[in-house]
């Protein structure tokens, strides 16, 4: 079975870790509470050790955020705000350019409802649609629905964006 | 002719229907120039999206080798033990007032009709459980009082039926217990204060809504388990419950409660606890899942006496209350459902068990080796 983790964290570590990142924008962070996520895998031993790890992720996750509130600690969450955050140091024009474009998708993805976004983020972590379903409590049936729509939604807020920006430089 | 509809394509280029739908969808759109042309741009709008969330990636980093992992899981099970250990004692001090202050409601009479049911419900002698965790750090210093002593002579005589059991004074009970006890010379097992939903005269009143067994629904079906996802449950909320409880893992709740764990059919899993029963061989098994809200329900199966006790137990503060609560028997196992939820969101839940056949109120009144038929005590409308 721990053959079985290990190859699993080797496969997916980079995804939980994008995962965890796009709930709490903090690139260390994400990636202690991944370590954290498969530490618990080998305490539990889970059956769908995949579907596993990313629900616990975002349970992590959820607390994580919740903590950060009660503490009120809320700077530390727009601090993450990769619109802030250099994550290398490369060339000045370089980091605001990606900046910029992170965070405008960051924008577009805080345009889904929260519901829209999850089924999202799963779906680009590499969970199948049956996984998805269970882990959200949604029909099978309802992920290529909600896909369906976030995906619209995501392309158009984006885009909606980017043309407010053109016409504020305009 | 029936274009396809944008969530099937969606599905399709997921690679998420069937062969035979597949099948069916290409050989459409092998005939149909409009459900092609939304293919191309499904399948178009699907890349730009995945391109878009790449934007939102950290810095890529080297992923550290598995043995930190397991070094770090290592480290976690040595931590967790000592803590239990040290719990263990500071809580044995706080059991001995819980549970003097439990058993007071034992001495008011009952109501008649259910007279022969809480002398038949009363199980052994009452024996000293440890409890866990820091609330009992609260509860030592509200109520330091040592068990008055008057409370155990008066007990036994009060269940001259149920000391016959004596011989149940089973588990290992550490050394912590004599030293609290003091005055206890009898291993005691607190008995549910409440019985058929009735509230006389104790110490604390509460309402008490009484729910009686649910009855004809159909058996939930067995179902495979679709999903063991375990993570954290809400802070705090592992230590809610009584007792010396072990966390395991999905495959050893399996071996251990040998089938399948009652859990509520569809949601996460986030913890499985199990406590062994001193009564009868099946331990008791605390099963607690993860709503998409963030609020964890637990399933409670065990021993109608095991269970009865557990939701006896009195919390210290409001916060480490079990919530609200619902139940139903099966023969002489009883399930719980706990929960921050309203009280027929839980008594929903109890459709979508996986807990096998659910016996109606009939089936249970029928004469059987199990106790006589009683009403049980939940939900309550109000935290403990």
């Amino acid at each position: 079975m721990s053959d079985e983790l290990e190859q699993l964290y080797q496969t997916t570590y980079t995804a939980v870790v994008r995962f965890l990142y796009r709930k709490v924008w903090d690139a260390d962070r994400a990636e202690d509470l991944a370590q954290e996520v498969f530490v618990r895998a080998l305490a539990h031993r889970p059956d769908k050790p995949r579907a596993w790890v990313f629900a616990v992720a975002a349970n992590l996750a959820r607390d994580e955020a919740r903590a950060a509130v009660r503490r009120k600690r809320h700077l530390t969450l727009l601090k993450g705000d990769p619109a802030a955050l250099p994550t290398v140091p490369p060339a000045a024009d370089e980091v605001v350019e990606n900046d910029e474009r992170k965070a405008a998708v960051k924008r577009a993805l805080d345009a889904l409802t929260p519901r829209d976004q999850e089924v999202l983020l799963l779906w680009d972590a590499g969970l199948s649609y049956p996984e998805i379903a269970t882990q959200t409590g949604l029909a099978v049936g309802a992920v290529g629905t909600t896909l369906a729509r976030a995906r619209r939604r995501l392309i158009d807020a984006h885009e909606r964006d980017a043309a407010g920006d053109h016409a504020a430089h305009s | 002719m029936r274009h396809i509809p944008e969530e099937e394509l969606h599905a399709y280029i997921d690679q998420a229907l069937s062969r035979s739908q597949c099948v069916e969808i290409e050989s459409h759109i092998a005939a149909c120039a409009n459900c092609r042309a939304a293919r191309d741009s499904i399948a178009a709008l699907r890349d730009r999206t995945t391109s878009l969330l790449a934007a939102l990636a950290p810095a890529p980093r080297i992923a550290p080798s598995f043995q930190v992992v397991q070094a770090r899981h290592a480290a976690a099970t040595v931590d967790r033990r000592h803590r239990a250990r040290v719990a263990a004692w500071a809580a044995s001090i706080v059991l001995a007032a819980g549970v003097g202050y439990g058993t007071h409601a034992l001495l008011d009479p009952p109501f008649e009709e259910h007279k022969a049911t809480s002398t038949a419900m009363l199980p052994a002698p009452i024996m000293l459980t440890p409890l866990l965790a820091a609330p009992a750090a609260g509860m030592a210093a509200a109520a330091p009082h040592p068990v008055p002593a008057p409370f155990n002579s008066t007990l036994v005589s009060a269940t001259p039926a149920a000391s016959v059991a004596a011989s149940a004074s089973a588990a290992a009970s550490p050394p912590a217990v004599s030293r609290a006890a003091g005055k206890h010379r009898t291993r005691s097992r607190a008995i549910p204060a409440r019985i058929a939903g009735q509230d006389s005269a104790t110490p604390k009143p509460r309402p008490a809504e009484s729910v009686s067994l649910l009855a004809g629904f159909s058996p939930a079906e067995p179902a495979t388990v679709e999903l063991s996802s375990l993570g954290f449950p809400k802070s705090g909320a592992d230590l809610d419950l009584d007792g010396i409880w072990r966390t395991v893992s999905w495959d050893n709740a399996q071996s251990e409660a040998g089938e399948q764990p009652a859990r509520i059919n569809g949601l996460p899993v986030v913890q499985v606890q199990v406590q062994q029963s001193r009564a009868s061989g099946k331990p008791l098994m605390v099963v607690a899942q993860q709503l998409e809200s963030g609020d964890v329900i637990r399933t409670i199966e065990g021993s109608v006496a095991d269970v009865s006790q557990l939701l006896a137990r009195r919390p210290a503060t409001p916060a480490e209350s079990l919530g609200r609560t619902t139940s139903v028997r099966r023969g002489s196992r009883m399930l719980v459902i706990t929960g921050d939820l309203p009280s027929d969101s839980l008594r929903a839940m109890i459709g979508r068990l996986n807990a096998g056949p659910i016996h109606s109120l009939d089936d249970v009144a029928a004469p059987t080796r199990s106790p006589a038929r009683s009403h049980l005590l939940l939900p309550r409308d109000r935290r403990w």
